[in-house]
């Protein structure tokens, strides 16, 4: 694989806007080099998974809460989401998220530079 | 006599991919997206369950750092959480939904419930959609009653070597690779539990619970009597209730016959307002008319508690059912041996069957060598 290289602040908020979601204890530097152990195919298929839960989400979640009640709903049920793939894909949930919108090519591993 | 005591174990080692922990939890949450999800039965918003057990899982992490300590009431509440703790504090970090066995979400729940001081029914209808989902899962569609077409010959001659089968998985598997019973300790699929059994005692009183409940005949197995909770206290409470029940109403019945004062008191509880009270005055009065009246018992614990001879326990985890082991290490049985998966589950069992093991009567051996050596007879 390839090797991109990403800033520090790159990295950081590419780690915790995933874990917002994913709410995992691991560390930003385990989570990367775990992100860098799945292969291509495996990461455009942990997108097509969150993708389809995503329109079943879309479906199941009522639209007819207070605004609070419905983020509280959707955060949860993305939450899940991502136990569910991690599960299936043997990562932690971050990682699962972290899949979503890397700031590489699916063929790529990231490298955090450190200046 | 010789005794085999079975578990979820033998059903993973015939299908390895569908009833571990791990596979079940992840069942349940991905049957919610199901199109055919029993909505009627269950949740009729099955997001509304998906999203409570994510909650249950972040609070999960809390209670393994002990901030839920003073929410555990009584002793098989505290037992529980113990054992919770200690079971999931060395993988806290790397912790996952599915590394939580479903039974343990049980008493996550309860938990949650004392904290927050959610009672019942609110407690109770939750945990029942808990329950049901769960069952839901194991029952996969009916594929679990299949696992025993992969039973090789070796394998239903060793079950078949058994004068007592004690099992406390829900399904049949068993009963149709030997044609022979089965006695289900922790109830069975096709059993429906007391209140939906029309001839139960339970239906004959006034406020009988079938009269409301409307049973989907394609999900039989969701009314079943099959018993799932975090504490073998519990379950043993639940095994347990209708025989306590009974013997209490035969009492009080034998009473009502002969003794004008407890007549004139029981009939006087039937037009209590504590809906307790009324029950069991109608139960009484019932049982004086008709001896046959009675809470169905269904699990023979009495028969597992008092076995004798050799007691073999094979796919049974030491981690939970607790008093199944106390009702082992309190038996007369002359030797019990337990098959272990993974060695390190050895001194769990030592320190659940003290008895047996001070006395020379308890002795392990291997589960993986007589799975191979069943699967090399065939």
């Amino acid at each position: 694989m390839k090797i991109k290289s990403i800033s520090a602040l790159e990295a950081k908020k590419w780690y915790e806007i995933a874990n917002t979601f994913a709410r995992s204890f691991i560390s930003q530097s385990e989570a990367i080099h775990q992100f860098n152990q799945i292969t291509k195919d495996d990461r455009l298929k942990i997108r097509q998974a969150f993708s389809e839960y995503d329109s079943i989400r879309r479906k199941m979640l009522p639209i007819d809460q207070a605004e609070e009640e419905m983020k509280d709903a959707y955060y949860t049920s993305v939450l899940v989401d991502c136990h569910i793939i991690a599960t299936e894909f043997s990562i932690d949930p971050v990682v699962a998220t972290m899949c979503l919108t890397p700031p590489c090519s699916p063929n790529e591993k990231v490298l955090v530079k450190t200046r | 006599m010789k005794n085999l005591l079975t578990g979820n174990g033998i059903n993973c080692q015939f299908d390895k991919e569908s009833y571990t922990s791990k596979q079940l939890v992840l069942r349940i949450l991905k049957n919610c997206a199901d199109a055919d999800f029993p909505t009627n039965i269950i949740v009729d918003q099955p997001y509304l369950l998906k999203n409570y057990l994510g909650k249950l899982f972040l609070f999960s992490r809390e209670i393994i750092r002990g901030e839920y300590d003073q929410y555990a009431f009584g002793s098989a509440e505290k037992e529980s959480l113990a054992s919770f703790k200690e079971r999931y504090r060395s993988n806290l970090r790397l912790l996952k939904m599915t590394d939580i066995c479903f039974e343990d979400y049980f008493l996550i729940h309860d938990l949650v419930c004392h904290k927050n001081k959610i009672n019942n029914p609110d407690q109770y209808i939750i945990r029942e959609a808990m329950r049901t989902a769960y069952l839901y899962a194991i029952y996969n569609k009916g594929r679990i009653n299949e696992l025993y077409l992969q039973y090789p010959e070796h394998f239903i001659r060793y079950l078949k070597s058994f004068d007592n089968i004690f099992t406390t998985n829900y399904d049949l598997n068993i009963e149709n690779a030997i044609q022979n019973s089965v006695i289900h300790l922790h109830g069975q699929f096709n059993v429906f539990s007391d209140v939906y059994d029309a001839n139960s005692l339970r239906n004959l009183l006034p406020d009988a619970p079938i009269r409301s409940a409307e049973i989907d005949p394609a999900f039989y197995y969701l009314y079943s009597n099959a018993i799932t909770t975090h504490s073998g206290g519990y379950k043993e409470f639940i095994i347990k209730q209708s025989s306590t029940a009974n013997k209490c109403v035969e009492g009080f019945a034998s009473a009502y016959k002969t003794n004008t004062g407890i007549k004139e008191q029981v009939d006087s509880w039937i037009h209590s307002s504590n809906t307790l009270l009324v029950n069991f005055g109608y139960a009484v009065i019932i049982k004086a008319r008709n001896p046959n009246a009675q809470f169905a018992e269904r699990y023979e614990f009495d028969k597992f508690k008092h076995m004798l001879g050799d007691l073999d326990i094979l796919g049974i985890s030491p981690w939970n059912d607790f008093h199944l082991f106390d009702a082992i290490n309190k038996s007369k049985i002359s030797r019990c041996t337990y098959y272990y998966y993974d060695e390190s589950n050895c001194l769990q069992v030592q320190k659940l069957l003290p008895h047996l093991y001070e006395s020379g009567r308890l002795c392990f051996q291997s589960a993986r060598k007589i799975w191979e050596n069943i699967i090399d007879e065939n």
